[in-house]
């Protein structure tokens, strides 16, 4: 699964400890999660939601 | 509504459940273990009983209580990690009945194993399969 992660962060120049801060994970997860290594569990995908406040399938798209 | 999603050759071919593996590791494995016990051999060399069921309920008891902990895991470390502690148990479980058979071929003696040397087999292969899905992803 893809993910517009990475880009939706930089579009509001939060640094990964930044994100990981607001959705309460740690840094590596939200590395990982960038970096296509996990695809995280749908309560944290609802968490990211929140936070960029778009929906689900506007971040994470099918490969 | 989307039609539903072909099964792989694998699935469609592989119809042995989890739960049937599972259950008859359940049953199975305890009654190997317990078959000097059981069907005591002609020379009475075999297991001692009050051992066996010592082992059975400390395994019992020990299963049911970390069963009720790694719950309480899943609910206190974040996802990513408990999926790569997860993983990697997985590693270090076909890691160390893998090294006990290649360790059975090459030696022909499984019994030099000792309780220590499983566990060593056992944490190392787990710390392995750790960072194996840690640096290549949970999907590797």
């Amino acid at each position: 699964m893809n993910n517009r992660l990475r880009v939706l962060r930089a579009e509001r120049a939060w640094s990964q400890q930044e994100l990981a801060d607001r959705l309460d994970v740690s840094r590596q997860s939200v590395n990982a999660i960038e970096t296509g290594k996990y695809d995280p569990s749908l309560p944290l995908a609802f968490r990211i939601a929140d936070v960029f406040g778009l929906a689900i399938e506007e971040i994470f798209l099918r490969d | 509504m989307n039609a539903p999603r072909p099964r792989s050759a694998w699935k469609r071919f592989c119809r042995i459940s989890p739960d049937w593996v599972f259950g008859a590791m359940l049953v199975l494995v305890p009654l190997v273990i317990a078959r000097d016990w059981l069907w005591p051999a002609s020379d009475g060399d075999g297991s001692d009983p009050r051992t066996l069921a010592l082992l059975f309920a400390i395994t019992l008891g020990c299963g049911i209580v970390a069963a009720i902990a790694s719950r309480f895991d899943r609910r206190m470390i974040e996802d990513f990690h408990y999926r790569l502690m997860a993983n990697g148990a997985i590693v270090g479980i076909v890691a160390m009945m893998t090294v006990v058979i290649v360790f059975d071929v090459l030696v022909g003696d499984v019994d030099a194993l000792t309780g220590k040397d499983i566990i060593l087999v056992l944490t190392t292969g787990w710390a392995i399969g750790y960072f194996y899905h840690r640096l290549r992803g949970l999907d590797a």
